[in-house]
């Protein structure tokens, strides 16, 4: 599944408007509550220190999430990404990298990656395609694209700070600012 | 443990011929004899005659061997080696013969066992295994010292020679199937698959821009003719054909025609040929309406009133002037009767003239006339005889002509002139007659036009014209009153023109609505793309691609852990006797022990190999080439002790390459320990220094070969000494 052409294009909007690094924090929330519309409690967002998101399934699977976003071909995982992973792998997280390529028939990539495996630097994105968990990105897919039309407006008007009132009403935990 | 007994070949590498049987039962043999004299080749037809195919070419894991590495002479048809092999059960004979150019077919092998069975083929090739017990990768590690390795070792810069010990240990295979790995680029398949991704990616992308920038374009022109961007939806656009279908009929309904049935749309689709059908409608419901209908008649009628005052005016002119000019013409000329009076008493005057022509001068008159039916009769012929007597007379016509010139001329010449003015007179007359003729037509035809105005005229106002009414002033006053209509109709015309307006306007709103849908529908199709088969097919390819490079990372790793284990296994086993050997062959007081190191090389990925001395410090005299010769030959002697096999022989090919004196003499009293511990050794070798040793220092028994004078067609000769 892709992303469809009119969420890419609100996506872009928001890139464009926040920039690239806060953008990046916008498609974690935005991927927060896409989880959260799956079912997925308990679901923590971390802003500061730690994997970027973690949540449960509701069979009781735990997913510890590191959130890459890019309009590239690869992603960056820096040396701390990584012990972030190994550190909620050792709570029973799985790890995984959620990789979001900005560009027509993309889509999120979630990559259960053997922590052996991971190495520090750039990732290609197209390598990450190895490890995906196919079918939890089929039922996220079409949950992003209804978040994302859902919170368009009111992220383009207040940014993070709106999401982060979403994530709250919905029962996500926020941690750092 | 096995033993070799005898040798013959035939056709064998530098064996064009066949050789004597060679004695191999004794502890040592030594094969002695300057390079290119055939020492190697028995060494070779001994590993051949067991290994077969196994030892040639790219799968023998020796680089010399791949490709130009030949069995059979080039001056013979075909290569034959016989071996006796002794093991417990008594002596096997194995005989492996190749045809030159025949390929498989021309391949043979047979194996005579100690109870005289004989096999061929696949069973012998078993027997074989089942008598050596080793493999081909084994034994050319353990058993058989080739001279490449050794060289490879000693000759291999540094940052090389990891992969020629890597070799020395058997670990071939594994280095085959890494360079394998590394020459099929999976990784760069994968990145050629991106690219051609990224290709179309780009081509969609730009697809795409150009849609997008056609519908904000559309989606303005539709805001700025009064639609909300929130209303740009297939439900505004079937509810806005509604009320375009109810304003029509409101309109008709205000015109007072019935409205034709238009369909309304059930898909936005369908919004086009709504519209058509619509805009049809509205033309015909305009073209139809009363006033306009009026309207356009009464247009129609007021340019036939003003065509005919226009016309009655025009002709009443002409009638005027018509008039006139007659009278002008006849006070000037007279009347008709006059001039036809002038014209009689014109003709009759000449008709006097000619009387008087012809009384004056009869004869004159006969003359002219002579002349004239000469000159018109036969111009050309001269003749003497008067036409009007009949006499003969000579130059008649010249005779005419002088007493017409001189006598009769000018008494003519006055009646003639008064004849001329007379004709002159009546044609100006006659012409007079004519002029009159026709401004009296004229004046005829002008009534009869006006009349004709007059009549159409009275027809148009539906009424008679009589000589007392004023046909221009009637239309005028029609002309008047059709104005006054026009005006009243125009007004009521406004306001229906405004409602026509609005229902165009409606109508161009959802032709905008329309486009605006389409362009979205188009941006739509291309998303369509990735529902096709075709695309998931690429997904899936790029999936699998991903996975298998994975797969293949993975395998290299693996590969190169085991061949590491293997490599540390081999080291942990033969290590003492290897760390023995190289202290007795290279004698280096500083090193105390030999201790081999093995770890992954970063840059390569392959092993590493690192020799300390006792105290852990890297073992810089290993850098000489005798020192690394020493290496060689103590791994592979220690692998041999280690390896704990069946063969009972070792085979060594040029090994003091580059061992000094007293490194060569540790050699020998090396090799004299391994015969006496019960192998036998063959030794091939150049080196005049290594024979003296070999000769004074092994003290087990030993059958020498001497081998000289090689010719291409003749081979060597082969000189026993015992």
């Amino acid at each position: 599944m892709i992303v469809r052409m009119r969420t890419l294009g609100l996506l872009r909007e928001l890139r464009n408007r926040f920039g690239p690094g806060p953008f990046g924090k916008i498609a974690q929330k935005l991927l927060a509550l896409s989880f959260r519309e799956l079912g997925y409690a308990p679901i923590v967002e971390r802003s500061v220190e730690g994997v970027d998101i973690d949540v449960v399934g509701e069979t009781g699977k735990k997913f510890g999430l590191e959130v890459k976003t890019t309009e590239g071909l690869s992603i960056g995982l820096s040396p701390n990404n990584i012990q972030d992973l190994r550190d909620r792998a050792k709570d029973g997280y799985s790890p995984v990298i959620a990789a979001l390529r900005l560009a027509v028939f993309e889509n999120w990539i979630l990559a259960k990656v053997p922590l052996d495996e991971l190495s520090a630097g750039q990732v290609l994105i197209e390598r990450l395609r190895a490890y995906r968990m196919s079918d939890v990105e089929n039922l996220l897919a079409p949950a992003f694209e209804r978040v994302v039309e859902e919170h368009y407006q009111g992220t383009l008007k207040n940014g993070q700070r709106y999401l982060s009132e979403q994530l709250r009403k919905t029962g996500i935990e926020i941690r750092g600012f | 443990m096995l033993q070799l007994k005898y040798l013959q070949v035939e056709g064998f590498r530098g064996f064009p011929t066949k050789s004597d049987v060679l004695d191999l039962a004794t502890p040592a043999v030594l094969l002695y004899g300057d390079n290119h004299q055939g020492k190697s080749s028995i060494l070779n037809a001994i590993e051949w005659c067991l290994y077969g195919d196994q030892c040639v070419g790219g799968r023998s894991g020796i680089r010399e061997r791949v490709g130009g590495w030949e069995i059979v002479n080039r001056n013979a048809s075909g290569a034959t080696v016989g071996l006796a092999i002794e093991s417990e059960q008594g002596v096997t004979t194995i005989k492996r013969a190749q045809v030159k150019g025949l390929g498989k077919k021309g391949r043979s092998i047979e194996v005579i066992l100690p109870d005289g069975t004989r096999k061929e083929g696949d069973e012998a090739e078993q027997e074989i295994m089942r008598l050596v017990g080793l493999s081909f990768r084994d034994f050319a590690t353990t058993v058989y010292q080739h001279q490449e390795t050794i060289r490879a070792i000693v000759i291999q810069p540094p940052s090389e020679r990891n992969d020629a010990i890597d070799r020395l240990l058997g670990l071939s295979d594994y280095l085959n199937v890494l360079d394998g790995i590394r020459r099929s680029k999976i990784a760069d398949a994968q990145k050629n698959l991106i690219n051609q991704r990224k290709q179309l990616e780009t081509r969609i992308e730009e697809a795409l821009r150009i849609r997008q920038e056609d519908l904000k374009d559309k989606k303005r022109e539709a805001v700025d003719s009064g639609l909300d961007e929130s209303e740009l939806n297939e439900e505004k656009l079937l509810e806005g054909a509604e009320n375009v279908k109810k304003q029509m009929e409101e309109f008709a309904s205000e015109l007072g025609i019935s409205a034709a049935p238009v369909s309304s749309p059930s898909d936005w689709k369908d919004a086009p040929s709504f519209g058509d059908e619509a805009q049809k409608e509205l033309d015909r419901l305009w073209s139809e309406s009363p006033d306009l209908k009026e309207q356009s008649e009464l247009n129609a009628r007021r340019t036939e009133a003003d065509a005919l005052k226009t016309n009655y005016e025009s002709q009443r002119q002409a009638l005027g002037t018509a008039k006139a000019k007659p009278q002008e013409f006849e006070r000037e000329y007279g009347t008709q009767a006059e001039i036809n009076h002038q014209i009689e008493n014109t003709r009759k005057e000449n008709d006097a003239v000619d009387d008087q022509i012809r009384q004056v001068s009869p004869k004159a008159k006969l003359v002219e006339e002579g002349i004239a039916v000469l000159e018109a009769t036969r111009p050309d012929e001269s003749t003497d005889v008067c036409p009007l007597c009949g006499e003969t007379v000579p130059n008649l016509l010249d005779h005419l002509r002088k007493e017409w010139a001189e006598r009769i001329e000018a008494q003519v010449r006055a009646l003639k002139a008064r004849r001329a003015a007379l004709a002159e007179k009546r044609a100006k007359l006659i012409d007079l007659k004519t002029q009159h003729e026709s401004l009296t037509e004229n004046l005829a035809k002008a009534r009869e036009q006006l009349a004709g105005a007059v009549q159409r005229a009275a027809e148009f106002l539906d009424r008679e014209l009589t000589d007392q009414d004023d046909p221009a002033a009637l239309l005028s006053i029609e002309i008047g009153k059709i104005d006054d209509r026009l005006k009243q109709i125009a007004e009521a015309i406004k306001g229906k023109r405004e409602t026509l307006n609005r229902i165009s306007q409606s109508l161009n709103r959802l032709s905008l609505l329309h486009d605006v849908l389409e362009l979205e529908e188009k941006i739509g199709r291309i998303e369509k793309i990735a529902e096709s088969d075709e695309y998931r097919e690429l997904e899936n390819i790029r999936d699998g691609v991903a996975v298998f490079v994975v797969d293949v990372e993975v395998l290299d790793r693996i590969v190169r852990e085991c061949m590491a284990e293997e490599a540390k296994d081999k080291m942990k086993a033969a290590g003492d006797a290897i760390d023995d050997y190289f202290q007795k062959i290279v004698g280096n007081p500083a090193a105390q022990k030999l201790i081999v190191e093995i770890e992954e090389d970063k840059r390569t990925g392959g092993n590493s190999y690192t020799f300390r001395d006792q105290d852990g410090e890297e073992f810089k005299p290993i850098s000489s080439l005798g020192d690394m010769n020493g290496l060689a030959l103590s791994m592979f002697l220690g692998l041999v002790k280690a390896y704990g096999h069946p063969i009972g022989f070792v085979l060594m090919d040029d090994p003091s390459q580059s061992l000094g004196s007293r490194q060569k003499k540790r050699l020998v009293e090396v090799l004299d320990e391994v015969c006496r511990s019960g192998r036998n050794i063959v030794v091939g070798t150049m080196d005049s220094e290594l024979q003296e040793f070999l000769e004074s220092s092994l003290t087990r028994a030993k059958t020498i070969y001497e081998f000289s004078k090689w010719g291409p067609q003749s081979g060597p000769e082969v000189v026993k000494r015992v």
